[in-house]
């Protein structure tokens, strides 16, 4: 999505243009002749945006995973009328697309949030460890950020960049909660759900990952960003159309395992069953 | 700059975990399979194993079948034996790892569903389950190196030299008692 709303433009500029907006600190030089292959890659993605649309359309999708098309929807309407913008009116492009973008970053949220719920919805035992899990993370990202900021080791994010990428790190963070826990747990996720949650969890990460060098390394990956975003978009794109072409039903709940047995008893077998494993191990190394 | 790497460390993670579940096939893990497999082999595994461990340890490890080996067979013969024993020693740690493998996907396939799950006691599990795949990892790297009869040499003289530090520690903080001692107070 905001990938492909090509961020070549935007020069850093702190002061004048800090007072007109918000949060960013991006002003326009001038408007500039968009490159071929900038103008091919922004029209590829609105073509897959719009077949993916028309897919989940047609097959009725749209009620079975509602903040993902509402966000394609979204990112979609957005790029045309960036493009109509970049390409007419130059000059307020820099505001609307930092405006467009944070608006894509909650809907992003939202997203994520309906992946959890496809993922761990009916596995009430691995939903509450991720909560936990997600918990317990932003109180430390949250707390250690904070305490840089009051010793002042670390400034406050002072441009959108920087904004964009922690929020997409929180986002990435709760991510891994997610893809840890349905890998220990063996959570069975079906072809279609895991398409949309691989796709929106590499997009995250490169867009960690850009943005990070994007804001570290300043202008000279700049050009390195202008075609790394919206290509990993396209790339992201395609793995969404792939996945979602062919309807995979989700996998059959489990059924309940043959003895009733509480979780402690459980739990108490398990941790047996490792001790006893140890032992064996130990003996085999004891002198 | 430390900021820009852990960011970036995230990024990565995310994407290594991200290629794992791409990996993972669906049937694998499959609803029904672990549950109810592991449900049945488990009681077999642990009682099979049970009643091979005494004899299967001391035969593997100890030093008493690699010196008769030693002092009364060829080289062919030692290197046979060596072989084979390392094989057995394999066999034998695939059985350890299977064993927890058994014991933490049961726990798993029950608590994924279970409402009354507990984060620290899952933690502790995991932990545990880790630590032991990481010391089967260990004592197969020595098996590898050095053969079965190696394994207990190896830990013996690690036994002997922790001894040692010990003893030295123990001698450096008497000495430091007795110079306090010793000290003449003005």
């Amino acid at each position: 999505m905001d990938l492909k709303r090509f961020p070549s433009q935007l020069t850093v500029k702190k002061g004048k243009a800090f007072e007109a907006f918000l949060l960013p600190c991006y002003d326009f030089v001038n408007s500039r002749q968009m490159k071929p292959y900038e103008l091919f890659l922004w029209l590829a993605c609105v073509a897959l945006e719009s077949l993916l649309l028309l897919r989940g359309w047609v097959s009725e999708w749209f009620r079975k995973y509602p903040f993902f098309f509402v966000y394609l929807a979204c990112v979609f309407i957005q790029d045309i009328f960036f493009l109509m913008i970049y390409l007419f009116h130059f000059k307020y492009y820099a505001p609307i697309y930092w405006y467009g973008e944070f608006f894509s970053l909650v809907i992003g949220c939202c997203v994520a949030w309906e992946i959890f719920r496809l993922v761990l919805g009916r596995y009430p035992g691995a939903g509450r460890m991720a909560r936990n899990m997600l918990l317990f993370a932003l109180i430390m990202v949250l707390t250690k950020s904070l305490g840089d900021v009051w010793n002042g080791s670390v400034p406050w994010p002072g441009t959108a960049i920087e904004l964009e990428r922690n929020l997409r790190a929180i986002q990435a963070l709760s991510l891994i909660v997610l893809a840890s826990l349905s890998a220990y747990y063996e959570i069975p996720i079906g072809r279609n759900v895991k398409g949309i949650f691989i796709g929106y969890g590499l997009f995250v990460a490169t867009s960690v990952m850009t943005l990070t060098l994007r804001a570290s390394l300043g202008e000279t990956f700049q050009a390195a960003w202008v075609f790394l975003q919206p290509f990993c978009y396209a790339a992201v794109l395609s793995l969404w159309s792939a996945a979602l072409w062919r309807y995979e039903g989700d996998p059959l709940l489990e059924g309940q395992p043959k003895i009733e047995e509480d979780y402690q008893s459980v739990a108490r077998v398990t941790r047996k069953g490792l001790h006893q494993a140890r032992a064996f191990l130990s003996k085999a190394m004891r002198p | 700059m430390s900021g820009a790497l852990i960011l970036l460390a995230i990024a990565l993670l995310l994407i290594g975990l991200l290629g794992l579940l791409l990996r993972r096939s669906d049937f694998a893990s499959s609803p029904d399979a672990s549950p109810l497999l592991c449900d049945a082999t488990a009681p077999s595994a642990y009682q099979a194993f049970e009643q091979r461990r005494g004899e299967l340890l001391d035969r593997i490890f100890g030093p008493d079948d690699w010196e008769f080996v030693l002092n009364h067979a060829p080289k062919r013969v030692q290197r046979l034996f060596l072989q084979e024993r390392k094989e057995i020693a394999f066999y034998w740690l695939s059985q350890i790892r299977s064993l927890a493998k058994i014991a933490i996907r049961i726990h798993i396939a029950h608590s994924r569903k279970s409402d009354e799950l507990r984060p620290v006691l899952e933690l502790r599990l995991a932990i545990d389950y880790f630590m032991i795949r990481v010391k089967c990892a260990i004592v197969a790297a020595i098996l590898w190196l050095g053969g079965p009869v190696a394994v207990r040499r190896m830990i013996k003289q690690v036994g002997g030299l922790s001894e040692e530090l010990r003893g030295m520690l123990e001698l450096a903080s008497k000495g430091d008692a007795l110079s306090g001692e010793t000290r003449v107070p003005r």
